[in-house]
C-alpha cells in the first residue's frame, strides 16, 4: 500500500513539474463555444476535452494539472517552514523547560483549542485572500503539531545518560540540543510532517472552496469544485474530477506516509 | 589534607526539593582527593555517591540544588563558577563517565563522530579563547582553518580509540554505537571522557553493567590509562574488591555523608566504622558459607534519624548515637572515622 502511495505522490509531483508541456490547453483561456463539453468518452463529448470544459468552456484537465502545482507548493512549503519552527519551539521548550516550556506550551494549548479550519477562515478574513496570505494563515497554527510531537520526544530523550554524558566533558547547551538531540527526534518528525502534508492541501482546498484562498481565474482545486458546484446537477465533471484530484493526492500522501511510520518508526504502530 | 590534593570537597550539601519534602542526598560530605590518586567511593545504593560527584561537574538538575559547601578545584571554588567556566572544565580538566555504556552514547550518531565533536569543541575554544569576535567570525568561515582543526580532531580520535585498546580502530570509527558490544562501547564511552586529558577522572560504576570478564579488562585499563596519563581516577562503586584492586584510598558513604575513609589496605585489614565492618559481611566469598545482611533499609533521605544516621541498623549503637550525630575524626594515619566508638581513642 505504501509502495502505490508512493506512487501515486510521485506522479502528481511530475504532474506539477512538468504542467506546461504536459496540459493539453491553456488553463486560462477559454472558449465560450465549447463551455460544459462532457468529458470525451460521453455523448456529444470531444477528444481535445479529456475530461470536458467548465462553464467558461475551460480544459478541465489543464486546470486540474496546473491546479497540481498551487496543491503540492503550498502543501510542501508549508509544512517545511511550520516544521522547521515547530522542532525548534519543541526542542527550546523541552529542553530548557521551566518557564519557557510553560509559555511555549500555554501558546500551544491556547492554539490547538481552535478548531484549524475557523480559525484559518478567521485570519484569512483578516488578512484578505492570496496565496501568500493563505500560507500565513496556515502556518500560525501548523507549527503547533511538530512542536508537540518534538516536545515529547526531547522529554524522553534528554532523560538519557548520553545527554549527560555529552554534558559531563563540556559539550554547549546548543550543541546538544541540535548535534545530540535532534537526530533522535527526526524520524518521527518525519512521519508527522509526512501525513501533515496532506492536512495542508486538504485546508488549501477547504480554504479555496470557500472563496478564501486562491483566486481566480488561478486554477486550484478547491476553487474549482466551488465553481462547479452550482452545475453539479447536469454537469457533475466541473466538480468530480478536481475532487479525484484532491483524494487521490491526498490518499497517496497518507498511505506513504504510514508506510514511512512502519519503517522509520515502529514505536508509533498502534 | 596536604597542599597536593587536586581536588577537595568541604562540607558539601546537595538538596533535592520534592513534593514529599527536601531529600538530603548529599548532606555535609567533605573529602580529597590527590594529584595522580585513585580514590574508591562505596556505599549502598541511595547513600549520595553519584549525587555527590554530579554536583561536583555542577550537573544537577532540578529539583536539586547545591546548598552549602566548597568544592575547591586546583584551588578554586568550582561553586563560585559560571555556567560557561564550568563548561570549559567539564572535559578538559574533570571527566566523567556513566554506568551504563548502552545509554552513554548516543545512538545515532557515529562513535568517531561522538569522541571528535568532544575533541573539536574544547581544541576551538582553547584556540579563539582570548580573539576578538572579528577572528572568531572569520576562523569559522575559513575552509582551512576548518579542516585543519577536523583533520587534528580526527587524529585524535584515532589516538584515543587504539589507548583503549578497540581493535582495527580507523575502520570502526564509522560505526554506530549498536555494532559495538556493551565492553567494547564502554571503551568507547571513557576514550570520549579521556580525550581532552582531564586531570580527574570520576568513573561512576564503570562496569557494574558488564559481564566479569569484560569488567576485568576495563579496570585494568583504567589502571593502565591512569598511570600513563597521571590523572587522578575517582572510582564509584559498590563493589569492594574492585576498590581493593585499583584504588589507593577508599571512602564509605552511608546516607550522604562519609562515615570512613581510609588507604585501603587499612581499611580492609581493620575496618573501624560498624557500618564498614557490616558492609564486608556483606560481600559473598567463595569460602563463606553465609553473607549476613545489614537489617533493615538505608534511611529515607528525608526524614533522617536524629544523632548518627546509621544508629537504627547498627549493632553497636549506644544512648548517646540517638542524640548526637558524630563527627568525622582522625582515628589513625590516614584514617578518619565518623563514629562515637572512635571519638575518644
Amino acid at each position: 500500500m505504501a509502495l502505490i502511495g508512493s506512487i501515486v505522490v510521485i506522479l502528481w509531483i511530475l504532474v506539477a513539474l512538468f504542467a506546461f508541456p504536459l496540459s493539453p490547453h491553456d488553463p486560462l483561456k477559454g472558449n465560450l463555444f465549447k463551455r460544459l463539453t462532457p468529458p470525451s468518452w460521453m455523448k456529444g463529448g470531444d477528444v481535445r476535452y479529456l475530461l470536458g470544459t467548465d462553464h467558461l468552456g475551460r480544459d478541465i484537465l489543464s486546470r486540474i494539472i496546473h491546479g497540481s502545482r498551487i496543491s503540492i507548493l503550498i502543501g510542501v512549503t508549508v509544512v517545511f517552514i511550520t516544521t522547521s519552527i515547530g522542532i525548534f519551539f519543541g526542542l527550546v521548550s523541552a529542553f530548557y523547560g521551566g518557564k519557557i516550556d510553560a509559555v511555549i506550551s500555554r501558546v500551544v494549548d491556547i492554539l490547538l483549542a481552535f478548531p484549524y479550519l475557523v480559525f484559518a477562515i478567521g485570519m484569512m478574513a483578516v488578512m484578505g485572500p492570496g496565496i501568500f496570505n493563505l500560507m500565513l494563515a496556515l502556518i500560525y497554527k501548523e507549527w503547533v503539531t511538530v512542536c508537540r510531537v518534538v516536545r515529547g520526544e526531547v522529554l524522553a530523550i534528554k532523560k538519557i545518560e548520553y545527554i549527560d554524558a555529552a554534558r559531563a566533558v563540556g559539550v554547549k547547551n546548543a550543541v546538544i540540543m541540535f548535534k545530540e538531540i535532534l537526530p533522535n527526534v527526526l524520524s518521527p518528525v518525519i512521519v508527522v510532517s509526512t501525513l501533515r502534508v496532506a492536512t495542508i492541501i486538504i485546508m488549501e482546498a477547504s480554504l479555496s472552496f470557500l472563496g478564501l484562498g486562491i483566486q481566480p481565474p488561478t486554477p486550484a482545486w478547491g476553487s474549482m469544485v466551488n465553481e462547479g458546484r452550482s452545475f453539479i446537477f447536469g454537469f457533475w465533471w466541473l466538480s468530480t474530477f478536481p475532487g479525484l484530484a484532491i483524494l487521490t493526492l491526498v490518499m497517496g500522501i497518507n498511505l506513504m506516509g504510514e508506510g514511512l511510520r512502519d519503517t522509520l518508526d515502529p514505536r508509533l504502530k498502534e | 589534607m596536604d597542599g597536593d590534593s587536586i581536588l577537595v570537597i568541604e562540607d558539601l550539601k546537595t538538596y533535592f526539593f520534592t513534593d514529599r519534602g527536601v531529600v538530603k542526598a548529599v548532606d555535609g560530605l567533605s573529602l580529597h582527593i590527590e594529584r595522580g590518586e585513585s580514590l574508591g567511593i562505596v556505599g549502598e545504593s541511595g547513600s549520595g555517591k553519584s549525587v555527590t560527584f554530579l554536583s561536583v561537574l555542577k550537573l544537577i538538575q532540578h529539583p536539586g540544588r547545591i546548598v552549602g559547601g566548597r568544592i575547591l578545584f586546583q584551588g578554586e571554588d568550582l561553586i563560585q563558577k559560571s555556567e560557561s567556566e564550568m563548561m570549559n572544565l567539564r572535559g578538559t580538566k574533570i571527566s566523567m563517565i556513566f554506568q551504563d555504556p548502552l545509554t552513554a552514547l548516543n545512538p545515532v550518531l557515529r562513535i568517531g563522530d561522538q569522541i571528535s565533536e568532544t575533541v573539536l569543541f574544547h581544541q576551538k575554544r582553547d584556540l579563539l579563547k582570548n580573539a576578538p569576535l572579528s577572528r572568531r567570525v572569520s576562523a569559522s568561515m575559513d575552509p582551512l582553518w576548518r579542516k585543519t582543526l577536523k583533520k587534528r580532531a580526527s587524529d585524535r580520535t584515532l589516538e584515543m580509540l587504539e589507548l583503549v585498546k578497540i581493535p582495527s580502530a580507523a575502520q570502526r570509527l564509522h560505526d554506530y554505537p549498536h555494532q559495538f558490544s556493551g565492553g567494547m562501547r564502554q571503551r568507547v564511552v571513557i576514550a570520549i571522557a579521556l580525550s581532552c586529558e582531564p586531570s580527574v577522572l570520576i568513573a561512576d560504576e564503570p562496569t557494574t553493567a558488564l559481564d566479569v570478564t569484560i569488567q576485568a579488562q576495563i579496570l585494568e585499563l583504567l589502571t593502565d590509562i591512569r598511570q600513563k596519563l597521571k590523572m587522578s581516577l575517582i572510582l564509584i562503586t559498590h563493589n569492594f574488591g574492585i576498590v581493593k584492586e585499583l584504588c589507593d584510598r577508599i571512602a564509605v558513604m552511608y546516607a550522604g555523608k562519609i562515615v570512613e575513609s581510609s588507604k585501603v589496605k587499612d581499611l580492609f585489614d581493620n575496618p573501624k566504622h560498624p557500618y564498614t565492618r557490616a558492609l564486608m559481611e556483606c560481600i559473598p566469598e567463595a569460602s563463606k558459607k553465609k553473607v549476613h545482611p545489614i537489617p533493615g533499609f538505608v534511611s529515607s533521605l528525608i526524614d533522617l534519624p536524629t544523632g548518627c544516621s546509621f544508629h537504627p541498623r547498627c549493632q553497636h549503637v549506644m544512648e548517646r548515637c540517638k542524640i548526637e550525630g558524630p563527627s568525622l575524626r582522625k582515628a589513625d594515619e590516614g584514617s578518619y572515622v565518623r563514629c562515637h566508638l572512635f571519638n575518644e581513642s
